[in-house]
């Protein structure tokens, strides 16, 4: 077996609770080079595609890559495949942390849980003994008492849990899996798989190694990985500084911030909710996840002139008034997007959706979707149980807590924007992809967001292309926001690359300081194929079709690459990108073109072949 | 403690929690990654926000070499760092509870007692620290614990005030 | 020139040695001892085959000659003339002192029963004793005591590929180092790997039948074996001490100096009954630890320091199957309020014994990475030994049984303790007694120079 990887899988059955250990296959270590994509070859191996994603037929992945776990900076990621109740498409959703390396510590480099428990249970790693555990008294519980409570019940205070809430509980279409406390695998309602199994968490204390191929070969690279971090503005300064937040100013200012689900595309309150506004008056420290130099992780608490108003009092057990967050995607969904431009209340919110269980993105976005139907008259006070117009904060929390539990209005807003805006005869108010919401960019004011968020395999999401970082942020070459111009190939050869990142195990913020030149050594002398930045892309490209292929056969076709037309058709209304609208007809051509696709968006035989996939 | 010797200083609030000097020094002992086998361990302090990377003090004392009943552990004599002499010791683990720091441990693989040796003068969970938290120069020992202690303790009261 | 005699030559007496020399290099200093110094922490080790047989020596001529030490091997002290500072040998030749120890150690403690004289019935106490446990090579092993004597040996043993099995008269196992809860899940743990314990059986005769052992139960029941190692407890070996004036109860008491009632005699280790830390009474404990603190503070003072003991702390540590198990200070939670978290079922223990709001005692069981693979354990020694005020932290405790390293950090502990010597003032020198000699300097693993390199 290649280095880096433990080369053994878990494989638990959860109906019959069967546990068992099994090689991974080398073959498809070495061409899907890790997490995210020999994940999906399992998946796409095992799993119809067809499958109802809550149904004990569907199977839920976890999985590290060949880094994860080793000194290269950011080496802390792991993986969740499954199929997505919000997307019913592949899902592939990520998390760092610690405990993606604790279970390659444990020896394992991929969990496949199988069919549904008929009691709640948990799944306690601890090295090579396993065993699944009651959850009966957990169930019900939020995320932070579940961590508390597990690690205690397993006796190691290293111990690390990743564990769904009510949320998952519920089956809400986005629930996340939060592991340590604060960082979630959120999108695209991985939770709810985990839940509509039966599982409730996950603990691992892994006290083995992981090996490498060229001892001093990775050395060198990460010492060059690192170095090259600390030259670049973003990871050395920007990150570490301000968190991903820092660019709640520079997207506001740029007139690309959607505001009140997408009506204007900038915030009046963005300064009150920046990261620079979180350091001057909130930051406590910055935290990093497993092994990552960059540390963008905030842990902050309530203003002094919150306190009171906003009592952290489902802030974990003796943090003191003290949580983590908000990252800038979460503080435009719970801030902007609903119009709101407190802190403290984003906070507040953000905290909750922690310890809920919730994708904090789709769950404001849900919530400005509702905002808009309220002010239109759509939806009363009756039907909401409480006023909902932009800026209520006090709605804000009270719907967060009713959607995890599915209490009165929360049970419409458990489903989404789209099944809600479908649900009551207002399909407009969906912002989003496949089912999936927008996070923080407007597609209007960015071309290449917009053809990334609709060609993106799990839905509307930025981490699939961020190609605002060659549109405006400087971090390589493009045309600029506002032209459609090239991105086609831009958002493709964004797709390929991010995908091979995650699949390292690595984090993708690390593509703001290095990209596959400074990744291929590391992975070589990893696992002692020889990576180059090339096979790697092309490795990116192998997963991203194999994705493709799996969600065209559970349904998706071309007309699933879309945006809304408020996003097509509704010109920007003011600020320094009016007028503008999403000139995706323009782009989807070269996109298919660049992927040597069909005009109608389907994968070439050819294409197929060449990526060993045909 | 002679005043010549370097030890290792933590500054809580530079660390991140990264773990890269876990990931260090079980390099060191092992050639992997296994930060089980780190001797330098980082503490997390969520209700201060601060982390904080714990390894052997070197004390004058020494109680676990005191403790040793092969004289397994001797002292460094550039260093003063106490280091376990691996084929004399017979894994037998009395300087892991004599040592009242928790900073003496057992590896299951060897069966040999492990401690902190400063790497010889070079420690390595100093170059792999990204935000020099851990660092190796002359002062007291005792200086960053005890007032990290007292700003954890400050804290605990603070929070309390209420309550009580 | 003071005449320093040390008797005997166990860790106590060792130390005391080397602090006297450190302290006097003009002093004269006799160490009589009945066999080669040895340390019995290493006899497990040594009946296991994973350590070479130097290893299990302290001294040697080379270490006599750089201690300056006139070393009487093979004799033992027969009478004290304390009157006359003369201590009689058991050859017939006597010495004289300015200052002796007494640091003769315990010997094992074999129950009233018939058939302890069979060469297949074996302690395990000093390096003849696992000789002939070697010689013999048994391949069924029954040890009668399940205390940590018995248990010590327990990994050495299967390692031989011995079958081991217990006979313990007490309802429970190890009842001198943790409670009944933690004993039990020892227990259990060693049941699952197939080892036999029987509890609450007395064993009423031994029978060699010329090819191995039969134990008749009290019950009448019977157990067939090749060998029985007793491990039933120890005593002290103060027999010699009969009319030489000096206050006795369960050891020879001494004062925190570990001076006894007569001022030219001191006592230490196994045999002494000296201060104990928690209590501030007086009490045995016959554990290593507690020998060379005796040994040193001794020495010190028989060499004119003015060195005061603080006391000994009770502190025992076990691997038995890859459960590892300590404890520190008190051991039992009867009568005292204690706090902790329990699962029988994941093999995990955690115990705190508490006097107000400080920790007088504690336990840990689990495995490696819970317990020596952890700062944890460590860490609740220096709280126990400090045995420092913990205030509201208590609670915090309580309600988070695992977040030690808090409190500990917190507490204020680690200050103290590196603000404190045994020996005031004085910094631990390395280079006591040891073989091979030690290599001059740790030289760096391989591995540093490739992560150092850039």
């Amino acid at each position: 077996m290649l280095k880096g990887w433990t080369g053994t899988l878990l494989r638990v059955d959860l109906t019959n609770g069967n546990i068992e250990r099994e090689a991974v296959r080398e073959d498809w270590a070495r061409d899907f080079a890790g997490g995210r994509g020999i994940a999906a070859r399992y998946l796409s191996e095992e799993v119809d595609a067809r499958v109802d994603p809550l149904a004990p037929a569907n199977s839920i992945i976890f999985a590290t890559g060949p880094l994860t776990g080793t000194n290269s900076s950011t080496g802390a990621r792991y993986m969740v495949v499954t199929k997505g109740p919000l997307t019913n498409c592949m899902t592939t959703s990520n998390s760092g942390g610690l405990w993606g390396p604790e279970l390659k510590f444990a020896g394992y480099d991929l969990l496949i849980l199988e069919g549904r428990s008929p009691a709640p249970v948990y799944l306690w790693i601890h090295d090579e003994a396993v065993e699944l555990r009651s959850a009966e008294h957990l169930w019900g519980k939020g995320v932070f008492e579940t961590e508390d409570r597990v690690k205690e019940e397993t006796g190691f205070p290293d111990t690390r849990v990743t564990t769904i809430g009510p949320a998952g509980e519920n089956l809400v279409k986005y629930a996340a899996i939060v592991n340590d406390k604060f960082r979630a695998a959120g999108r695209s309602g991985v939770g709810a798989v985990m839940g509509s199994k039966n599982l409730k968490a996950i603990a691992v204390r892994g006290t083995g190694a992981v090996e490498v191929a060229d001892p001093a070969g990775l050395m060198q690279a990460q010492w060059a990985q690192k170095h090259a971090l600390t030259q670049a503005p973003l990871t050395s300064e920007g990150l570490p500084g301000y968190g991903t937040l820092a660019l709640m100013n520079v997207v506001n200012e740029h007139g690309a911030l959607p505001t009140r689900n997408f009506q204007q595309a900038q915030f009046e309150g963005a300064e009150e909710i920046s990261g620079e506004r979180l350091v001057e008056t909130r930051l406590q420290t910055n935290k990093a996840c497993f092994a990552c130099t960059i540390a963008c992780g905030r842990v902050s608490k309530v203003s002094e002139e919150g306190q009171g108003r906003y009592t952290l009092n489902t802030s974990p057990r003796n943090w003191r008034e003290a949580t983590e967050g908000p990252e800038y995607e979460n503080a435009w969904s719970l801030g902007a997007d609903c119009g709101i431009d407190d802190l403290d209340l984003i906070l507040k919110a953000n905290t909750l959706c922690n310890d809920l269980g919730l994708d904090p993105i789709t769950l404001g976005a849900t919530i400005a979707a509702a905002m808009e139907l309220y002010e239109d008259g759509v939806l009363t006070d009756k039907e909401v149980g409480m006023p909902l117009p932009f800026g209520s904060g006090e709605a804000l929390i009270a719907l967060t807590e009713k959607t995890a539990s599915r209490e009165g209005f929360g049970d419409l807003l458990a489903e989404g924007s789209k099944r809600m805006g479908d649900a009551l005869g207002r399909p407009d108010v969906f912002m989003g992809v496949k089912g999936q919401e927008f996070p923080a960019y407007d597609p209007r004011a960015i071309q290449g967001m917009g053809l990334g968020y609709a060609t993106s395999n799990r839905g509307a999401c930025h981490l699939r292309a961020y190609t605002i970082s060659a549109e405006m942020l400087g971090v390589g070459d493009a045309e600029g926001p506002e032209s459609p111009v090239g991105k086609g190939e831009l958002a493709a050869a964004f797709q390929n690359v991010s995908t091979a990142v995650d699949a390292t195990g690595l984090c993708l913020f690390l593509t703001f300081g290095v990209g596959l030149d400074e990744i291929a050594p590391l992975m070589a002398a990893a696992t002692g194929h020889p990576y180059t930045p090339a096979e790697l892309e092309l490795a990116g490209e192998r997963i991203w079709n194999l994705e493709r292929v799996w969600n065209m056969q559970a349904g998706i076709t071309a007309a699933d690459d879309t945006l809304p037309k408020r996003m097509l058709e509704q010109p920007i209304p003011a600020g320094p990108t009016k007028g503008q609208t999403s000139r995706l007809a323009e782009m989807l051509p070269d996109y298919y073109a660049a992927r040597g696709w069909s005009e109608d968006g389907h994968p070439s035989q050819e294409k197929l072949r060449a990526l060993g996939l045909g | 403690m002679t005043s010549a010797t370097r030890t290792l200083q933590i500054h809580p609030d530079r660390c991140t929690g990264c773990k890269q000097c876990e990931l260090a020094c079980s390099w060191v002992q092992t050639g992997t990654f296994q930060p089980s086998r780190s001797l330098i361990r980082v503490h997390v302090f969520d209700e201060e926000a601060s982390f904080a990377p714990y390894t052997c003090f070197q004390c004058d004392e020494a109680w676990c070499m005191q403790a040793c009943p092969v004289n397994a552990i001797d002292v460094e004599p550039d260093t003063q760092a106490k280091v376990v002499i691996d084929d004399v010791c017979v894994g037998c683990g009395l300087c892991v509870i004599a040592c009242p720091f928790g900073t003496m441990f057992f590896d299951r693989g060897s069966h040999t007692a492990e401690k902190c040796d400063l790497c010889a003068d070079d420690p390595a969970c100093v170059h792999a620290c990204p935000t020099a938290a851990i660092e190796y120069v002359e002062a007291d020992p005792v200086g960053w614990i005890s007032a990290f202690g007292e700003k954890v303790d400050a804290g605990r009261r603070d929070s309390l005030k209420g309550e009580l | 020139m003071t005449r320093h005699v040390i008797l005997g030559g166990g860790p106590a007496g060792i130390h005391a040695v080397e602090t006297i020399r450190q302290l006097d290099t003009e002093a004269d200093v006799t160490l009589v001892c009945d066999e080669a110094p040895c340390a019995r922490m290493v006899l497990p080790y040594h009946l296991a085959g994973t350590i070479a047989p130097g290893t299990l020596f302290t001294t040697d001529d080379a270490w006599a000659l750089e201690h300056q030490v006139a070393l009487e091997i093979g004799c033992r002290a027969h009478r004290i003339d304390a009157a006359a500072h003369r201590i009689e040998l058991d050859d017939g030749r006597s010495l004289d002192y300015d200052r002796l120890l007494v640091a003769t150690g315990s010997s094992p403690a074999r129950p009233p029963i018939e058939g302890l004289d069979s060469p297949r019935v074996v302690d395990m106490w000093t390096v003849a004793d696992a000789g002939t446990f070697l010689e013999q090579d048994p391949k069924d092993v029954v040890i009668v005591g399940a205390g940590f004597i018995g248990l010590v040996i327990l990994d050495a043993l299967i390692k031989r590929g011995c079958r081991v099995r217990f006979l313990e008269i007490a309802s429970v196992i190890l009842p001198r180092m943790l409670d009944a809860n933690a004993a039990g899940l020892i227990s259990a743990h060693l049941a699952n790997k197939g080892i036999e314990i029987l509890t609450g059986e007395a064993l009423s005769q031994i029978e060699d039948t010329g090819s191995g052992c039969r134990l008749t139960l009290a019950g009448g029941d019977t157990l067939d074996c090749d060998l029985v190692v007793m491990a039933t407890g120890i005593h002290a070996n103060r027999g010699f001490l009969e009319g030489a004036g000096i206050a006795t109860d369960a050891g020879i008491l001494v004062d925190d100096h570990l001076r006894t009632t007569d001022p030219a005699i001191f006592a230490a280790g196994d045999v002494a009954e000296g201060p104990d830390l928690l209590t501030g009474g007086h009490a045995v404990h016959a554990i290593q630890p507690t020998a060379i603190d005796h040994g040193r503070i001794a020495g010190a003072n028989m060499a004119g320091l003015d060195a005061a003991y603080s006391g000994s702390l009770a502190m025992n540590v076990l691997h038995t199957q890859a459960l590892e198990s300590c404890s520190f200070g008190r051991w039992s939670p009867e009568g005292m309020e204690s706090t902790g978290l329990s699962n029988p079922g994941a093999g995990i223990h955690r115990q705190y014994i508490w006097e107000d709001d400080r920790l007088v005692g504690g336990s840990l069981v689990g495995p490696t990475a819970a317990v020596s693979g952890a700062n944890d354990a460590g860490m609740l020694k220096g709280l126990v030994q400090t045995g420092i005020s913990l205030g509201t932290w208590k609670d915090y405790l309580k309600d988070h049984p695992l977040d030690l390293r808090r409190v500990y950090v917190a507490s204020g502990a680690p200050k103290a303790l590196l603000s404190s010597n045994l020996l005031t003032g004085r910094a631990s020198t390395g280079g006591g007694y040891r073989f091979p000699p030690r290599p001059p300097k740790r030289p760096r693993s391989t591995h540093h120079a490739v992560l150092v390199t850039r």
